[in-house]
């Protein structure tokens, strides 16, 4: 038995959304007379964390606790449209809509707020635990709970907004065939080290070493769980599971989640991460999105450090044990 | 169609009840059944829960062991004197699927499974069988032959193995669970340098497991060297045809049975015989 | 055909009447209304349905509905009254939930393994998760709840 440790190693650019006759998403935000806030979105969160997130954002922009903050998402019935949950766009799309929904919102709530405070809402702030004040005089302040009631009981003001984030379709130069398709990158270097087993083809001790410049880690701990998480389901991709294993052969297919093949717990690679942080000009609080550039590089990372193990390239997914071991008994007839 | 219940505790009734009735099936940990009828499979029919203290026993008896049909890897694992199947059984399901799995199901559930059952092959174990109000006793092999008899299975006795050894392994995909790429068992037995008794039996390899005779004899007579596990390798695919799932080409199953069967008996080499 | 079935369900006695053919599963989500354990993939593959019965890790979807007469059958749900499990804490600190829906099998495994294993090696853990599957997470972050329960509980 022979091991062979091999390195492979990527980069990434990774546009944020797409460009298919325009990226736009919507969001709403309204206040009860309680100064509770819900944003509506017909945005879903698969359990990215967009719900934590876009709640987040909401919060910073309307200043207001993070708990005073309720998301509904994956509704359109309630929700304004949104293009989806795809093309790792959820944070940079909804996030920039749900600041616009919520600066209206704000702007609402602290006109009341002047009202009560018999002063001018451009000398207003608030302190994110619940109050507005006067700018440098604290002690003159009104909770958001009685702004909001006052708006709504008082003035007869709706405390919400709307707000919609739009990158235009861009056209083709017909000249050129250059268009601008995204208006964000986010990006990633990876180095993946592994073994192989020139008997078996089996891969092991898997290591990966990882950058992402992400714009902003708006929830650093979300953040990391969703590049891990990712990075592993990437690797699945790269080295484990397809629906069609003897494609195109409809033959043989995985009848059950033994057969459908993923790394288990016992084949977790160690990861470890450096997460860089260059704020996107047009990105909210400068976040991009980590969606899917999670996962993709892995595969890539593991094809060149097979290839770097035991010199057989493998250009079909997933790179099985036994793909690797037909290459090396090809490569030793040769 | 509704699923038919019966509950005995007469082994009798249920060996007639499934000899007569093909959709009549034995319940044992569910694993199995449960798992067809929530896949519609309208060929169970009716479900016998048959109980008895007999059925979940694992105790010695005269030249042996025995261990009921209804026995989970769970019973397997914590009864000392199943020591000699301690590694097959931990190596079926996770640790909730060893609680509910039982002896009798791995018997017949569907390929690749069936790990336990390989190792038994290896320990030449026989099947103990309901016939009219007594008991009878097969090889296992030919149990598992004859699939067009419907026999009600009380459990199986493991014979002692006098100074023979098991060798077990069990390659998998994913870790530390996942369904067999191939399974190996080997009971050896030597005395002065040579191998006097060889039961080398696989699983996973060839939907339900099976015993390699050409191996076992070329791994009988001599000594334990390099070429004689080599050659005995070779004899693996003798009358077989490798199955080809989701998880592995017959091609590639083969060829690990190969590497696994060598490995396995490389350790056996340095081993105490 | 039905068959009443008697059980103590998270503690408290219940009885009902069962469909022949019918999970355990079904019993406590449909009939019950404890829907702490999920609907995964009904073949035992996924753990998402586990509880225990009489203290032994099962699988609710593959145990016939009327095998439990006279068990002492607990979801999840047993573990959040009065106050939350240390395991249910840990998991939200260490972000051991994405989509949350291997969660509830998964803390049940967890807590299985805490009360007969109070101080497992990774290598255990591992092993005694490895029946319930997560597509989210990739393990690492439950893994590490899991160890960080058993430090606090073994120091405590």
């Amino acid at each position: 038995m022979a091991k062979h440790r091999g390195r492979g190693t990527v980069a990434v650019n990774y546009p944020i959304g797409m460009n298919l006759g325009g990226d736009p998403s919507q969001a709403l935000v309204h206040s009860n007379p309680e100064g509770q806030f819900t944003v509506a979105l017909s945005s879903i969160d698969l359990g990215q964390g967009m719900k934590s997130v876009t709640r987040q954002i909401a919060a910073e922009t309307l200043g207001v606790p993070v708990g005073h903050v309720y998301v509904d998402t994956a509704d359109s019935d309630t929700g304004a449209q949104c293009m989806g949950s795809f093309a790792s766009r959820g944070t940079h799309r909804v996030g920039n809509a749900v600041i616009a929904a919520a600066k209206e919102a704000r702007a609402v709530m602290l006109a009341a707020a002047a009202r009560e405070l018999e002063v001018n809402p451009t000398d207003l702030e608030t302190d994110g635990l619940g109050n507005i004040h006067v700018k440098g005089a604290p002690q003159r302040s009104v909770t958001t709970k009685d702004a909001a009631n006052a708006a709504q009981f008082k003035y007869g003001e709706s405390v919400s907004g709307s707000g919609i984030f739009l990158i235009p379709m861009s056209d083709v130069d017909v000249e050129t065939g250059e268009m601008n398709t995204v208006s964000c990158f986010a990006h990633c270097a990876m180095i993946v080290d592994l073994t192989v087993d020139d008997k078996t083809g089996e891969i092991s001790d898997v290591q990966i070493n990882s950058a992402y410049e992400i714009g902003r880690a708006l929830n650093p701990k979300l953040m990391e769980q969703q590049l891990v998480g990712g990075a592993w389901m990437g690797l699945s991709h790269a080295a484990y599971e397809t629906t069609e294993p003897a494609y195109p052969s409809r033959d043989h297919r995985p009848f059950d989640f033994s057969s459908y093949v993923m790394p288990g717990p016992g084949d977790l690679a160690q990861h470890d991460i450096a997460i860089l942080e260059r704020p996107a000009p047009d990105g909210p609080f400068g976040g991009k999105g980590p969606g899917e550039m999670c996962a993709n590089p892995v595969l890539p990372a593991v094809a060149n450090a097979v290839f770097d193990a035991v010199g057989v390239e493998i250009d079909t997914l997933p790179i099985t044990p036994e793909r690797i071991l037909r290459a090396l008994k090809e490569q030793r007839g040769a | 169609m509704p699923i038919e219940i019966t509950r005995t505790d007469d082994p009798g009734l249920a060996a007639r009840l499934i000899a007569n009735d093909r959709g009549a099936y034995v319940m044992g940990g569910g694993t199995g059944l449960m798992r067809r009828i929530h896949e519609g499979d309208q060929a169970v029919r009716h479900l016998i829960l048959l109980s008895g203290p007999r059925l979940r026993q694992i105790a010695p008896e005269r030249g042996g062991f025995f261990i009921g049909a209804q026995a989970s890897m769970a019973d397997v694992l914590a009864a000392p004197e199943a020591r000699a199947l301690h590694q097959p059984a931990a190596s079926v399901g996770a640790p909730a699927l060893r609680n509910m799995a039982t002896v009798g199901g791995n018997l017949f559930a569907r390929p690749p499974y069936g790990d336990l059952t390989t190792a038994l092959l290896a320990l030449d174990a026989e099947a103990v069988t309901a016939s009219g109000s007594g008991e009878d006793r097969r090889p296992l092999a030919l149990l598992l032959e004859d699939r067009t008899t419907r026999r009600l299975v009380l459990g199986v006795f493991v014979p002692d193995q006098g100074g023979a050894r098991l060798h077990y392994t069990k390659m998998t995909r994913s870790h530390p669970r996942g369904a067999s790429i191939v399974t190996v068992a080997a009971s050896l037995a030597r005395s002065g340098g040579r191998v006097t008794m060889a039961r080398v039996a696989f699983g996973g390899l060839a939907g339900a497991p099976f015993r390699a005779s050409g191996v076992e004899r070329a791994l009988t007579g001599g000594p334990l060297g390099s070429e004689t596990i080599a050659t005995a390798a070779e004899r693996i695919g003798d009358g077989i045809t490798p199955m080809s799932d989701a998880l592995a080409s017959g091609w590639y199953r083969l060829e690990m049975a190969k590497i696994h069967l060598r490995r396995l008996l490389g350790t056996a080499q340095g081993s105490p015989s | 055909m039905t068959t009443p079935v008697h059980f103590t369900h998270n503690g408290r006695p219940v009885s009902l009447f069962t469909e022949a053919g019918e999970s355990l599963l079904s019993l406590l989500r449909l009939k019950l209304g404890d829907q702490t354990p999920k609907y995964g993939c009904g073949q035992g593959g996924c753990g998402a349905c586990s509880v225990r019965i009489d203290g032994q890790l099962r699988l609710a979807c593959l145990t016939l509905a009327e095998t439990v007469d006279g068990a002492e059958v607990e979801t999840v749900a047993a573990l959040s009254a009065p106050n939350l499990d240390p395991l249910q804490e840990a998991f939200m600190d260490h972000f051991a939930a994405q989509c949350g829906y291997c969660t509830p099998g998964m803390i049940v495994a967890a807590r299985t393994l805490l009360d007969t294993n109070p101080r497992p090696s990774r290598d255990e853990v591992i092993e005694a998760i490895s029946g319930n599957l997560c597509r989210c997470t990739g393990y690492e972050p439950i893994i590490d709840a899991i160890l960080a329960v058993a430090a606090q509980e073994v120091s405590a």
